[in-house]
């Protein structure tokens, strides 16, 4: 008996990986069905689902640079401080000094080509009608991810803390001071007054809930970059998870229904 | 005793073989003896036999004859088509019998399903069939009951059972009233916003919502920061006399973002006034450029005069000012928490400008 099946006829062997490889198509489907990574694919796809001139594998490599940017940005965090102190120089030092620091690059080129792609994504789902029904939720859940790509975005541009940055932020944020009745420049705040106490004031209104400050400062940095780690983050993989399996359930991908 | 159980369709087979082999198939031995275990195999086997035994071929005996012979009414009655023997049995019975008799042949119990269907066909017919075609397992039962059957009058009277279990009579099912919701209360139209509020599943609702919405204002404060590492909303910036006529001071703004600008050219008296460094247009800090004597916004190019008024640029409306008063030492006091839009005729507010003489 030769070593590769002494390993993998051991109780070890046995109990990670339950079932052989895959050696004819009903124990292929079994492989499938009782992993839990792969199962959320389904057994088999139909031949003109990977058709790329049906799909445009927008949906993938949107995926796929999600998954980039994953990977890249738990890396970057190794080197990265979100102080007023180190945010900037930590940046340089990616750059510079730090062994395959080119992931920054490669973090900031995966972002605005991802932003690319769920577009071109939403546009290749809106030309082949792929949101009329029954699959009318999915393109809601898609809309959903979008606005959050987008605002990974919105909120990773802060972290190098340079002028680029702090003011683009501002910018953004002061249109926040406009929201009505959360904001101190909006309409209506004047109504939510509680005995003559201004609830929304400069220091209680969605422009400072957004920046935990009256500006972009320190709380601003240290607030986006949790959002931009790990709030934001969580929520699009648990959205992307029910993107994907909606598309299963809804027909499967580029079925005609 | 335990022989191997068989099926229906091979103890047919078997019996058929029997008769065609001309040898006594008299299962002399157990004609009463009902066996449980038996009993509950043929039930399984009663309900398989019929859809099988619909679709067998023609047998040459009728299946009456081999129920009679298998029931060994009288010892050697070959093909005696009389299936009114002495003891009438069910068809459990009847098998088991026939189990019984034929676990001792166990050369015969090897024949699978499929092949006795064959076995009919092939072992030839000793005798043409009465009535053509074999009647199903459910008339052979009735037939041996004695209940009246669809082709064959010729059965026995119905006689008593003695081991079936005479069936129970019933009562008759009753009629089954209209279910009720919510327990004790009768939901009716008049009282059904009464039983929403009062049932338990709308107490837990309703403490499920309250516990969430008060979740979700309790996460909104925490959001706001009670402590905030800023440059404080009130300073002071010194006396009048650092402040000369005309100039634009330019040393807070980076430390607190305000201009200190004497100036006459709004309204033609010598104010002292605080603009806050905030361009109007998108919110960048402009720059006092002095030789042109113009604030200047490097963001987008809005352009301010010196007193703050806006002249060019995408900037909609005036510099706003800052309160400033004079406090009790003497100093110039300037408070950031306080604002004044030109556009809203607010410049006119004393607590807006410290005048000069």
């Amino acid at each position: 008996m030769s070593v590769g099946d002494y390993i993998r006829n051991s109780q070890i062997w046995k109990s990670i990986f339950r079932h052989p490889a895959p050696y004819d198509r009903r124990n292929r489907i079994v492989v499938m069905l009782t992993n839990f990574f792969l199962h959320l694919h389904p057994v088999s796809v139909k031949q003109h689902g990977i058709a790329l001139s049906y799909t445009w594998c927008m949906g993938g490599i949107t995926f796929f640079l999600f998954l980039v940017e994953t990977i890249t940005g738990v890396l970057l965090m190794f080197y990265y401080r979100p102080t007023l102190e180190w945010a900037f120089n930590d940046i340089l030092a990616l750059r510079d000094v730090t062994t395959l620091g080119i992931m920054r690059e490669i973090h900031r080129w995966a972002a605005h080509a991802m932003v690319i792609t769920v577009w071109l994504h939403m546009y290749r789902v809106f030309l082949t009608g792929s949101y009329k029904p029954p699959r009318e939720f999915n393109w809601v859940i898609g809309v959903l991810l979008l606005v959050l790509t987008l605002l990974l975005s919105f909120t990773g541009y802060l972290l190098p803390w340079d002028q680029l940055a702090i003011w683009a932020i501002t910018v953004g944020s002061n249109m926040a001071r406009a929201t009505p009745f959360l904001g101190t420049e909006g309409p209506g705040y004047q109504l939510l007054n509680i005995g003559g106490y201004d609830l929304i004031t400069s220091a209680s209104d969605a422009k400072f809930l957004l920046l935990g400050g009256r500006f972009v400062g320190e709380n601003a940095l240290n607030r986006f970059y949790i959002l931009h780690c790990v709030a934001i983050p969580l929520v699009v993989a648990g959205l992307i998870a029910v993107h994907f399996w909606r598309v299963r359930k809804d027909g499967g991908i580029s079925q005609p229904l | 005793m335990a022989k191997k159980k068989l099926s229906t369709q091979e103890i047919l087979a078997q019996l058929r073989s029997e008769k065609a082999g001309k040898s006594a198939v008299e299962p002399a031995a157990e004609p009463v003896a009902a066996e449980p275990v038996g009993s509950e195999a043929g039930n399984g086997d009663a309900a398989a036999a019929p859809p099988t035994a619909a679709k067998s071929k023609p047998t040459p005996k009728s299946t009456q004859d081999i129920l009679a012979a298998a029931r060994g009414s009288a010892a050697d009655k070959p093909a005696a088509a009389q299936p009114a023997a002495a003891t009438p049995k069910s068809t459990q019975d009847i098998l088991a019998a026939a189990r019984g008799q034929s676990g001792g042949d166990p050369a015969t119990t090897d024949a699978a399903p499929p092949e006795t269907q064959a076995q009919p066909a092939a072992t030839g017919s000793a005798s043409a069939p009465p009535s053509g075609e074999m009647p199903s397992l459910q008339d052979m039962v009735r037939a041996v009951r004695g209940e009246p059957a669809t082709a064959e009058p010729a059965v026995a009277a119905a006689k008593p059972q003695p081991q079936t279990k005479p069936k129970p009579t019933l009562p008759p099912i009753p009629i089954k009233p209209p279910a009720r919701r919510g327990g004790k209360r009768q939901e009716t139209r008049r009282n059904v916003l009464l039983t929403l509020l009062v049932s338990p599943f709308a107490w837990a609702w309703m403490f499920l919502s309250a516990a969430t919405a008060a979740s979700t204002l309790a996460l909104a404060r925490f959001m706001m920061p009670n402590v905030l590492v800023e440059p404080p909303t009130k300073f002071k910036i010194g006396p009048p006399s650092d402040y000369p006529e005309g100039t634009v001071s330019t040393k807070w703004k980076a430390a607190r973002g305000v201009w200190i600008v004497n100036t006459d050219q709004y309204d033609g008296e010598s104010n002292i006034v605080a603009l806050a460094s905030v361009c109007t247009h998108l919110g960048c800090t402009p720059n006092w450029l002095e030789s042109e004597q113009k604030f200047k916004c490097p963001c987008h190019g809005s352009g301010f005069r010196v007193t703050g008024i806006n002249f060019e640029g995408p900037a909609p409306r005036p510099l706003e000012r800052v309160g400033i008063s004079l406090a009790e030492d003497g100093m110039l006091e300037v408070d950031k928490s306080v604002k004044f839009q030109e556009e809203l005729g607010q410049w006119e507010i004393p607590a807006s400008y410290y005048p000069l003489a």
